[in-house]
């Protein structure tokens, strides 16, 4: 077959389209319509909110040098939070279906990528920020300071933590190829084990050689 | 706005373009379960899309085939655990729109024509897709983002490979 019979094969394919349902159809059909970026959004309000809140706790504690650490952890760790979150939406805001081919795929694997990295830079800490997070809770609801009740609980906690932190990246590599049926999993190890990154950036590299050769 | 009703505006349109939306799916969908998801989201993403297309800036066409391509790569760029279906092994006669096909019958051709498609990268299939489609070389490098020089140079490239692939498949 040349192209030339190529081009008639395909060509044939047009009553094989038109014998298809019809279009309309199948636009009524779904009904998912809204804005994909809403959960970004209340995500960054909350975290917004949460920051201030943490801020004014902090400073209302300062004499209490433990608690203004574990207030001051996770304000810094709130301030970068939305500083990704902001930038994410951004990203997604230019990012239009009616932009040319090249210019559209370039962009989507370059929020890909940043998706990736962010939620990473988001969600690993969390081994460790549970604990101060539970010190100013306890602190604002009972007025109780955990430090001074068990610094060895304090201390342990944050010590288990860096060992899941470390151990969960590690197992995920171990893990990493195999093939693992449950979808949440399968992403959440693609993305400790990197290969999520890396197979984003190929994307980014792959546009970008197409359109320079 | 080609009508005062954006609805009926949108039917009429996708109405004569449909062609354009099956086609696109066609060769980025592995199953035909996933042509007619592909091919849904399609639709769903030209009608949010719907109002900020300005015939005086360029043919309904061009935007549609944007529009369908962008949400057709990105699809097939999904990793497995996006999508159940990733998971099984690519078949290797998918072609969705093809039926089971009497011998020598055109079907035969299209299903060798997929099978040749199917090996290209998404942006290669987006390019033979609208060659295919006998879209001028200004056409391909509006919907694409290059210049007419680089897709005629990509074209080239692209049809040597695709005649080599053809030749060792024994066509």
């Amino acid at each position: 077959m040349d192209l030339e019979e190529m081009k008639q094969a395909w060509a044939a394919l047009d009553a094989r389209v038109d014998a298809l349902e019809s279009c309309d159809r199948l636009a009524r059909s779904r009904a998912r319509l809204g804005w994909t970026s809403a959960g970004d959004v209340v995500q960054l309000a909350g975290t917004i909110a949460l920051t201030a809140w943490v801020a004014g706790f902090w400073i209302h504690h300062r004499t209490d040098p433990h608690v203004l650490v574990a207030g001051l952890a996770l304000h810094i760790y709130g301030i970068a939070a939305a500083c990704l979150l902001t930038a994410r939406l951004v990203l997604v805001a230019h990012a239009y279906y009616t932009d040319p081919v090249l210019v559209l795929q370039h962009r989507l694997a370059v929020l890909r990528r940043f998706r990736i990295r962010a939620s990473l830079a988001l969600g690993l800490p969390w081994w460790v920020l549970w604990v101060p997070c539970t010190m100013i809770a306890a602190s604002a609801l009972w007025g109780l300071d955990l430090y001074a009740a068990s610094p060895r609980w304090v201390w342990g906690s944050l010590a288990v933590g860096l060992v899941g932190l470390v151990g969960s990246v590690w197992i995920a590599r171990r893990l990493g190829g195999r093939p693992i049926s449950t979808p949440w999993l399968a992403r959440m190890v693609d993305d400790l084990a990197g290969r999520s990154v890396i197979r984003a950036g190929r994307e980014v590299d792959e546009v970008v050689a197409f359109r320079r050769d | 706005m080609l009508r005062t009703d954006p609805q009926a505006a949108f039917e009429a349109a996708l109405g004569e373009h449909r062609r354009i939306v099956f086609k696109v799916a066609s060769i980025y969908a592995r199953t035909p379960e996933d042509l007619r998801d592909l091919a849904q989201e399609i639709i769903l993403q030209l009608w949010r899309a719907f109002a900020s297309f300005d015939a005086r800036r360029g043919k309904l066409s061009t935007w549609m085939y944007r529009i369908a391509l962008n949400v057709a790569i990105s699809h097939a760029r999904r990793p497995s655990w996006a999508a159940a279906d990733r998971i099984d092994p690519i078949e290797d006669d998918h072609p969705a729109l093809i039926g089971e096909p009497a011998a020598g019958a055109p079907d035969e051709r299209l299903r060798e024509l997929y099978a040749v498609i199917e090996q290209l990268p998404p942006l290669d299939r987006a390019l033979i897709l609208l060659y295919l489609e006998e879209r001028s070389h200004a056409e391909i490098g509006e919907v694409l983002g290059l210049s007419e020089t680089n897709v005629a140079t990509k074209l080239g490239r692209l049809k040597h490979a695709m005649r080599a692939q053809i030749a060792a498949r024994g066509g």
